[in-house]
């Protein structure tokens, strides 16, 4: 048997489109409007719940009690930072003065 | 009647405890949902909750709104203690299928009802069996109906990131639903 040129042509490769064709599809086309109904589907399925009324006013109260503490706190912090500014302070004098002395009792001229 | 924003709130709750309290009301049922939905039980959603709100409360004065709505700032606080919730307990969160699932409107044929409460099951076993990620970004655009840019800052990736993993999840959970014989 012999293959003509036209034979030839008759079995050349498939496109890659083809091939593509062939291939077992993971995800089969899903049209925009599937996916939007679906989306329906699962807003209806996943139900939202609200908090149980006992616990919302619960946690508020709790919520403005720990408020109230939170501004006497912050006024204890203020109070707090201004005597550590102090303290800072003078501590740094402190040890600029020993520092002095000892430099001054260095290069003190001595009597002979 | 008018409604002051939350900017608006926010800067007031710096200095009164009562403009927190406004916050609060308005988001405390959608935080609550929320963690529901990633916890699976009553007790600990409230004790997510609370904590939440104490720790937005504690850190309000460092909350500076630099293009992150407060919700999203809201959120991540509240994704944040879930996963340190998940990683304490080394459980992957479970939800009651009957407490996700939807109370069937009332039909005068029994069986078609039984059927829509059977899909519906089918449904939420699909949605528990996904990965903990693609669960939370269903609940968070599905149940908060957030935007992809406020999902975005929760979890911590881009807009377009978002819109793709969601685009992904709808299609694997269809296909996957269609494979189990759901007629969708």
């Amino acid at each position: 048997m012999t293959l003509t040129a036209e034979g030839s042509a008759h079995r050349k490769l498939p496109s890659w489109q083809e091939l593509a064709a062939r291939m077992p599809n993971r995800h089969p086309q899903t049209t925009d409007e599937e996916l939007d109904a679906f989306e329906t589907t699962l807003q209806r399925t996943l139900r939202p719940v609200n908090a149980p009324v006992d616990f919302r006013q619960g946690l508020r109260r709790n919520l403005a009690v720990a408020a109230q503490r939170q501004y006497t706190g912050m006024q204890v912090e203020a109070h707090r930072s201004y005597r550590q500014g102090i303290l800072i302070g003078t501590s740094i004098g402190l040890a600029g003065l020993v520092v002095g002395i000892l430099l001054y009792l260095f290069f003190k001229p001595h009597k002979s | 009647m008018f409604e002051p924003d939350d900017s608006e709130l926010i800067a007031r709750a710096r200095e009164d405890a009562d403009a927190f309290g406004l916050i609060y009301e308005r988001y405390v049922n959608r935080i609550y949902n929320y963690i529901f939905h990633r916890v699976g039980n009553v007790n600990d959603a409230e004790d997510l909750t609370s904590r939440v709100f104490f720790s937005a409360y504690s850190h309000l004065a460092s909350y500076q709104e630099q293009g992150v709505p407060f919700t999203a700032w809201l959120y991540r606080i509240a994704h944040n203690l879930i996963a340190n919730w998940h990683r304490d307990h080394g459980r992957r969160p479970l939800v009651s299928i009957d407490d996700v699932i939807i109370s069937s409107p009332p039909s005068e044929h029994p069986e078609p009802l039984a059927e829509q409460e059977d899909d519906a099951r089918r449904l939420a076993e699909a949605i528990q069996s996904l990965e903990p990620l693609r669960r939370e970004l269903l609940v968070l655009k599905i149940t908060e109906g957030l935007s992809n840019a406020e999902i975005g800052v929760i979890l911590g990736k881009s807009e377009g990131a978002i819109k793709s993993l969601y685009h992904r999840t709808l299609l694997s959970l269809r296909q996957e639903l269609t494979k189990k014989g759901f007629e969708l």
